[in-house]
Order: C-alpha cells, then structure tokens, then sequence
C-alpha cells in the first residue's frame, strides 16, 4: 500500500520552522555525574515542580506562539533550563516568575518567524458549525499580529494574572510602562476583535 | 490609539482606568476613579470592552500535553546526564539550516549515540555471502545499527524509545507474528548502510543485524507472508528529490542480503518509493514518477516493478488507468490489486478495484466499491489477508477475499475523528480483535473496536501522514502492541527523523 498525500501535509506542518533554530540552547550541558540517592529525590522534586507549572506555562506559551507544537518545544526547553538550575531555581522565593521569564525570553526570541501555519493548514469554515475553531483562529490571528512583546504581556496580565510589576520584571520595562504597555494592547486587540465581529 | 476614554466627560486616561480594573492603583486614586466610574457610562462601557478583551484571550482552552513534555524533558535529563545533545535539539539543530557543517556535526553525534549505546542484544550474527547471480557486495557499517529495547506493558502511554534518524519502516510477519523487522537510516548517504532490527518475540527485544546489509537512505520492508525468513527492503539513494530505485532480499531473517536485479530504469525519477508488496513468488517494488509530491495530481503517474524469481525484472506502467487520481495497491492470493479513484478525497468518489494474476500484464476490474473514499486499504498484519478501509470516511469495512466483497466491520463505531466531524480518519494498523487504528488529518492516532462508542485517542503524539505502523501479536493472534514511527521533515534540509513509539492496544 502507498500513501501519496503525506508529503504536502507534512511540508505544510514544518514550513517555516527554521527559526527554530534560534532556541538553540547555549547554556553549558552540565557534566554527567553518578545517580545517587539525593540526586533521585531531587528528580521527584523537579517533576513536582514541573508537574505544578506546566498546564499554565503550556497554555501561556500555545497562546504566545498560536502554535501547539511550537508551544511544546519552547516548554520542554524551558523546563529543561529549569532542571539544569533546579539547585538554585528551587529555592527562589518566586520559582514561577523565573519560569515565565524564561519562557517569555524564549518566545520573544521567535519575534521573527513566519506565521505559525497550525490552523492554516485546513479552512475551518468547512467542518466548523458551532464557528468555535473560526472565533479561535481569530483570536489566534489577533494575538499574532500584535507586537511580541505587546503580545506577552497582555497575556501575562489577562491569562496569567501577573500584576504590572511582576509583568515589569519579567519583560524588562518599568511598572509605568507595562500600565501604559497594557492599555495599548488591549486597545489594539479590542478594535481588531471588535472589528471582525463586525463582519 | 486613544488615550483618553471616548465620550467621558472627565477625559479619563485609559490606561489609569486599566490599572484601575486591574487593582494597580493605589488606595486613594482607586478610590477616586471608582466614585468616577459608577457616574460614568463612558468608563464603563470601556471596562465591559476590557473584559471582553479578556474574556476572548481566555476563552480557548490550551493543548493538554504534559505527558509528552515531561517525556521530553525527562529524555533531555537522561541524555544530558551522559554529556549528549538533548533529543528535541537535535531536531531544531537540524531545523535551524545552520548549514551542512551543523547538519554533519548533528547526524554524527546522532550516530555517536548509537555507537555508544551497547546492544541489549548480545548476539551479534556472523554474515554469510550467498551466491546468485544477482547477489552484489555492500559495504560494512560504518556505525552500530540502534538496537531497539522496550518491555512490554500494557496500559502504558506512548514510551518513546530510541530516537533513530531518517527514516523508519516496521513491519511484521504473517506467518510468524512474534517476528518483526525495522529498518533506518544511519548517516543518510546513498551508500550509509541501513541500520536493521530483528524481533522474534514481538518486539520484546530487538536484535540489532550487524551485518552487511541493505543501504540507501529512505527504506521499506515487506515480509512474505509465506515465510517470516523471507524480507525485502526497498530503499532509495537519496531521501527526496532524487532518483534511484533499489531492493534488497534477505530469506533468513535478516542474517545476510542481496541487492534485486532491478529492471532497466531503476536510476530514473523514482524519488518516492512505496511499499515493495509480496503476492506469491512475484515481488512488486512500487514507486511513483512524475509530479509526485503534488497530492492528487492527475499528472501523477506510478510504475510497478515486477520481479519474479528467475525471470528478467520488468516494469509496469500504471498508466493504463489514465483518469486514476490515485492508486493504492495491495497483494494477496498471488495477485495484485490496485484501488483507483477518480476524484480526490474527502469528496466522494467512484473507487474501483482492479486486480492482475498475470505479475500486471492483464488486469481486470473486480469491484466499483461506488461512492465512497477510500483512504487506504491496509492489512491485518496478524494473518496478512484481512483488508480494512473506511467508507465515506465514517465506516470502517473489511474484506477477507482480496477486495471483491467488502462490507461494514460489525459493531465499529461510527468514524468523527476530532468530534467535529472533520476530515479523513486513515487507517495505518489493525489487529485481529478488529481494532483499526487511524491517524487523522492532523496526525494524531485513535483507535476503533467493535463495541466502542467512537474514536478513541490514545496518544497526542502528532505523527504525519507518512506513518508506519503495525500491530504485533502474540501466537495466538492477539495484539500486543501498536508500533508507529513518525517522520518529520525539516525545511531546507529536507532530512527525516523518525523514532519508534509504542503502546499496548
């Protein structure tokens, strides 16, 4: 049997990915050291950890990327830089924040990838009665088009529920900025949303 | 963009409100623009805006994949413990085009892995030359072929094992279902040996074959379903957008090869090979020419090579159904069978099956299987004669005489493959409880059983369309495990990895 459809299909999920590239991790691979007793329960740790922050951090990053499995590859880095630092990481007073500062460092960086082609690979008017996967891709399309760092932290704060400081710290800009920073992405947002209700 | 709220008569500053809405503001001002707001229909029509700005960004429930990431993480701990480039990276190191040098650099650490990686097992098998006039030397491995580990445990998710680079095929056998064979790419050069695996206790353990063996890049087994010994390997010389044709034979498990006379033409268009399919004595290597590439084209064209044992290698040229859109071709009781369809899925088409008992001299239509769409007809891999379709991409059929009479598979739910009735479910594996399991349109696998209420997810995995998969058995026919192996292709490079993925039925 022969399947001669793949290819198309398949090209259209990687096109476009090779800004993927640019996550390419520089930090120094720790050295490789026995498995001992601590060292197990400090896997057990990490994975509580992990297991704790991953659904929001996922979720923070699908809507980042509008990409599911873009999302997963920034995750995994993430929490792979997390494993790498846990000695320290896990000992911050605000393990969640390094977490998003990582992930948001990461995200950004993409600032200059094609448009993710998930939902474009199929036109969602054909199969969508209830419109829901239309309204996703809107929205979807809406977030990408604001500007990386708009983007974030409209995320931070309507998602996320950082406050002005936290988003302040995570992204680099004063508390006044992310205030003013917040209200113009919301504006943006609201008139694309708005506008393409419309039609 | 505004500044100042419309229509307020106090000109109130957006982004104040904002803050306002968001608890940022201190006590007092809070105070003070709260005692605004309730007179102020301007201020809080802006609020009820802010809300839905809200309420929209979060309104859409993110991917659940913790299980895959934390596989991903955990595969990144374990390799990074062992100073080795973590496994997801070796995919956006390929991903990135960072040139021929990071492409070499990363297929050798790829295959450093491998090297190091002591085979589970321990017999390594001597290889013995045949003789016959078609047998030709290939070269000694240069690098250990993966030797592929796993228990067996049902009700465990996906495990994904050894990543292998470029390219994977699996396929059991027939007559002998504990035995299964893999093959992969190991440096992804015309003339880099492909690393082959034995299992012959349905996967429990896989044998890495040291020998000399098939080469090329892309690689296809078949088993014959007469003799578990009896495999062949089709490979080409280069992954994509290339040409050269070539198979290898192997009837003691794998222990030694010969490469197949190949008839005149093997070195021409060939980029895309399909799966060699055994019917009795004939060996049919398939491959499309043309446009390929292009799905559904009508400018697609295949050949079949037609290799029979002791006889001169020949070709047929499936151009004889000039309004196919495309052909799917399957092997049983010694004949061929090709599936044409004359317009492209999801809409419905007239299928026909057509079927030859001459090796493809004469061919004859046996069924117009109506208006349907067929996806792709598959095998029970357990016995090798049970033929599973869907129909009108909602009903799972089956056909036990070779495609002449099909029918719907009793008790199979009824095929929605995301639950909003979206696209194609194509089956890639099936078991002899009649268990079919499908990818869909974006490459997810779910089974379907008699007796289940529908589609049942049984991994998040995105695998492509391209999937190779089959079901081993115990001795008695009953499934063990689902094996797939997923192919992703990377921009610019155009370099394929695939790794072996497993979950009991």
């Amino acid at each position: 049997m022969s399947n001669l459809v793949w290819q198309g299909a398949t090209r259209r999920r990687w096109r476009g990915r090779w800004w993927l590239a640019t996550m390419q991790r520089r930090d120094t691979t720790p050295p490789a050291a026995p498995r001992t007793a601590a060292g197990d329960a400090a896997d057990e740790q990490f994975e509580v950890f992990f297991r704790r922050y991953e659904p929001e951090l996922t979720g923070y990053l699908w809507r980042m990327t509008g990409d599911a499995e873009t999302a997963r590859d920034l995750c995994q880095e993430a929490f792979t830089r997390a494993w790498q630092h846990f000695a320290r990481v896990a000992n911050y007073a605000q393990p969640r924040q390094w977490l998003y500062r990582v992930a948001t460092n990461l995200a950004l960086n993409l600032r200059r990838r094609p448009p993710a082609a998930t939902l474009d690979d199929h036109d969602p008017a054909m199969s969508d009665p209830t419109g829901h996967v239309v309204e996703r891709e809107q929205v979807r399309q809406i977030l990408a088009d604001l500007p990386p760092k708009a983007r974030a932290i409209l995320i931070l704060r309507e998602v996320q529920q950082f406050s002005y400081a936290e988003i302040a710290a995570l992204v680099g800009m004063s508390p006044d900025a992310v205030k003013m920073a917040v209200s113009r992405a919301r504006a943006q947002f609201r008139q694309r949303y708005l506008t393409q209700e419309d039609i | 963009m505004e500044k100042t709220i419309a229509g307020c008569p106090a000109q109130m500053d957006a982004a104040t409100l904002g803050a306002w809405r968001d608890r940022e503001l201190l006590p007092d001002q809070a105070q003070r623009v709260e005692a605004h707001v309730h007179g102020c229909r301007a201020c809080q029509s802006a609020i009820t805006a802010m809300d839905l700005v809200g309420r929209a960004v979060r309104r859409f429930d993110p991917p659940q994949m913790q299980d895959a990431i934390w596989r991903d993480v955990r595969m990144n701990m374990q390799e990074q413990r062992g100073n080795r480039m973590p496994a997801r990276q070796q995919k956006t190191a390929i991903l990135g085009g960072l040139g021929a040098l990071a492409i070499v650099t990363v297929l050798t650490t790829v295959i450093l892995v491998f090297t190091a990686t002591k085979p589970e097992a321990s017999s390594t098998l001597t290889a013995t030359s045949t003789s016959g006039p078609t047998a030709t030397t290939v070269p000694s491995p240069t690098a250990t072929p993966p030797t592929l580990g796993l228990t067996v445990a049902p009700g465990q998710d996906w495990t994904a094992l050894k990543s292998i680079p470029n390219g994977l095929s699996i396929a059991f056998a027939a007559s002998d279902p504990l035995t299964g064979y893999t093959c992969a790419q190991t440096g992804g050069n015309q003339k880099d040996p492909l690393a082959v695996a034995v299992t012959h206790d349905g996967g429990g353990h896989w044998q890495a074959m040291t020998t000399q063996g098939p080469i090329g890049v892309d690689c296809r087994f078949t088993v014959n379903p007469l003799d578990a010994k009896d495999v062949v390997a089709q490979t080409t010389r280069c992954f994509n957008g290339c040409a050269y044709l070539q198979a290898f034979r192997s009837r003691d498990a794998g222990r030694t090869w010969r490469e197949l006379s190949m008839p005149p033409g093997a070195n021409a268009d060939f980029p895309y090979p399909g799966n060699p399919e055994f019917a009795g004595t004939t060996l049919f290597l398939t491959a499309t020419t043309g446009s390929s590439g292009i799905s559904f084209s009508p400018e697609l064209s295949h050949s079949v090579a037609v290799i029979v044992d002791g006889q001169t290698p020949r070709w047929v040229d499936l151009h004889l159904f000039p309004t196919a859109l495309r052909n799917y071709w399957y092997t049983y009781a010694n004949a061929f069978y090709l599936v044409v369809s004359s317009s492209p899925p999801p809409s419905t088409a007239t299928v026909y099956l057509a079927k030859s008992t001459d090796d493809g001299v004469t061919w004859t239509n046996i069924a117009v299987v109506g208006n349907t769409s067929f996806t792709r007809v598959i095998t029970r891999s357990s016995d090798g004669k049970t033929f599973y379709d869907v129909n009108g991409v909602s009903h799972v059929i089956s056909s036990t005489d070779g495609g002449e009479h099909w029918a719907e598979v009793p008790g199979m739910p009824t095929l929605d493959p995301n639950g909003q009735g979206r696209n194609i479910a194509n089956p890639i594996a099936a078991a002899s409880d009649n268990t079919v399991y499908f990818t869909d349109d974006v490459g997810l696998i779910s089974r379907a059983r008699p007796g289940d209420s529908g589609l049942q997810r049984v991994t998040s995995l995105m695998l492509t369309n391209r999937t190779f998969a089959a079901v081993s058995s115990d001795r008695q026919g009953h499934p063990v495990a689902l094996w797939a192996s997923y192919i992703t292709f990377l921009p610019g490079v155009t370099k394929a990895q695939a790794a072996i993925q497993y979950r009991a039925p």
